[in-house]
């Protein structure tokens, strides 16, 4: 114990002491402006705010650039439209020296939020100061998305086809999916092989509700119980025009102190009523064809304790899965001035179960057993701004009367088969 | 571009060496730095590590001349990773392509080249402070 102790401390004033002779270390290279950036980043740099942060003007700069999508989507059973403006995100960031950042992503869902009503969030998605030790080895602190799956970390809607994020990566993996914590994030010097491990706050399993997996438990930052706690970590290795991805978590769902789970005579500990998630997922991209594959699975073996606790009616495990393919059909054309431009033809196939296996206090429910077909069009006049268009095809388990306590005389029947078109634009700058 | 050329050719020529043919080296006290020409052939890219210079440099030969980008992101300043012909940021998704142009976004403007100029057998690099 001493002796890992001790192996801590010297890796403590080797990290402080490499960060301490680093941090002024770039000032011989020559000032360049970029000609590149952005009017909006130009004008940040260039304004007082810089001074703000000390005598440093040429050294910090401050960043802003953001993204939004909009949406539209009709069920073609129900015949029912709906539109959106789902999200508007503001990003900012600041670089106080070479080592040290700052990141911030600050979203309206649903175009505002007002008093007394339900719909809307004001949040942030992201907010981290971020140590470099190296080009490629890093920590960040506060509000992050830990890398599991593919749509958490990078969900620009100029970056994933469809009107829809994948049923998967809404279900299974709840991205975007932040918490607070520690994170470090690394490449290895001699092979493009990233890795990421982190600590960050549990999910709540009074969150939890029926048929939405675990996102509700989700802390996003705000009042977040630490009596419990998850590690994540991943690995990536970029093979060619692959890239390869395995991550996972491990935490705790329960969020009682001690003397609270002794009252409620519940599990307790920092990893009481564990969650485990497992992902996997390769994509492929080369000459505007490309590929990806995902799979998920979420077990939660004390599932019954959940439902003893909060009567939410949460699975023993859940697992989704998808493939996609699109191709780029102006690659065909050797039109130099359409060469910025993109249109994405793609298809994707997703199946998934919410509640894959239950635990005796539980209710099956098979409009959780899922699949769908998602085909369509994306195009992007340049590649920061997308229009998209696409249709989904439904189909699920039926549904178990028994879940319904007080039906309703009257009730449109459920159906099993659907097909919604939608209709997307969305922006990253 | 067939679909004989999509699971073919290019797609086992993508499965080659992913080692990267790494370069560490020190830049003199004009922030330039200097690397054997030797090193540059077969239209291989280099990464070169300066020592505290904070992003790895990709260098290739290009359409008779050599290309020098720094590995940073243009969109949030993040690291690059080398990716395929490419580069990608793990932060945002953006691509770039081998010549440092825009393929995906986010980012809208190409990576930062490096003024080159050959001197004997050594091509000559001159270190730009990274902006942010």
């Amino acid at each position: 114990m001493v002796q890992l102790r001790n192996r801590f401390v010297v890796f403590l004033a080797a990290f402080l002491a490499n960060f301490i002779c680093h941090a002024q270390a770039d000032t011989a290279f020559h000032t360049f402006r970029q000609p590149g950036m952005t009017n909006a980043q130009k004008l940040i740099a260039s304004t007082g705010e810089d001074l703000m942060s000390g005598n440093n003007a040429a050294e910090a700069q401050t960043v802003i650039s953001g993204y939004g999508e909009l949406s539209y989507h009709y069920d073609t059973k129900y015949k029912n439209g709906t539109a959106s403006l789902d999200r508007g995100v503001l990003f900012v960031g600041h670089q106080f020296n070479s080592r040290i950042a700052f990141f911030s992503e600050l979203e309206v869902e649903d175009a505002k939020i007002e008093g007394g009503k339900l719909n809307g969030t004001i949040g942030f998605e992201q907010l981290y100061l971020k140590f470099s030790l190296n080009p490629r080895n890093y920590f960040v602190a506060g509000l992050f998305l830990p890398r599991i799956g593919i749509i958490n970390e990078n969900h620009l809607p100029v970056n994933y086809n469809g009107s829809e994020r994948p049923m998967v990566e809404q279900l299974i993996i709840p991205a975007t999916w932040r918490e607070l914590g520690v994170g470090y994030y690394g490449q290895m010097s001699t092979a493009p092989i990233t890795y990421s491990l982190a600590v960050i706050n549990g999910v709540n399993a009074s969150g939890f509700s029926h048929g939405k997996g675990i996102g509700g438990g989700r802390g996003e930052g705000q009042q977040v119980s630490v009596n419990n706690l998850a590690l994540t970590a991943s690995i990536q290795a970029y093979v060619g025009n692959f890239k390869f991805q395995i991550s996972g978590y491990a935490g705790g769902t329960l969020p009682f102190a001690a003397y609270q789970a002794d009252s409620l005579k519940a599990p307790k500990g920092l990893f009481a009523a564990p969650l485990y998630l497992g992902e996997m997922n390769a994509q492929y991209n080369s000459g505007g064809f490309y590929a990806k594959i995902l799979g998920a699975y979420v077990a939660l073996p004390m599932a019954d304790e959940i439902n003893a606790l909060f009567a939410n009616n949460t699975p023993s495990s859940m697992y989704g899965a998808y493939a996609e393919a699109g191709y780029n059909l102006l690659a065909l054309t050797n039109n130099v001035k359409a060469a910025d431009r993109q249109l994405i033809a793609f298809a994707r196939y997703e199946n998934l179960d919410v509640n894959n296996t239950i635990p005796k206090n539980g209710i099956i429910d098979g409009t959780l057993d899922q699949s769908h077909i998602v085909a369509g069009l994306n195009y992007l006049p340049l590649p920061n701004v997308v229009i998209k268009a696409d249709a989904r095809f439904t189909h699920t388990g039926p549904q178990n009367k028994a879940l319904f306590f007080n039906p309703p005389p009257v009730m449109i029947p459920y159906q099993q088969d659907n097909i919604f078109i939608n209709i997307g634009l969305g922006y990253s700058f | 571009m067939g679909i004989g050329m999509l699971f073919g050719t290019s797609f086992l020529e993508s499965c080659g060496s992913t080692k990267l043919a790494l370069i560490k080296t020190s830049a003199n006290s004009e922030g330039r730095v200097s690397i054997p020409l030797s090193g540059l052939q077969n239209n291989m890219v280099r990464i070169l590590r300066v020592t505290d210079y904070p992003f790895d440099i990709a260098v290739k030969s290009y359409e008779g001349g050599y290309l020098a980008l720094v590995m940073q992101c243009t969109h949030a300043g993040h690291p690059l990773v080398k990716s395929g012909d490419g580069f990608y940021c793990t932060l945002h998704g953006s691509r770039f392509k081998g010549d440092g142009k825009v393929q995906t976004g986010p980012a809208s403007q190409p990576l930062m080249h490096l003024p080159v100029e050959i001197q004997g057998d050594q091509l000559l690099l001159t270190l730009l402070k990274p902006v942010y």
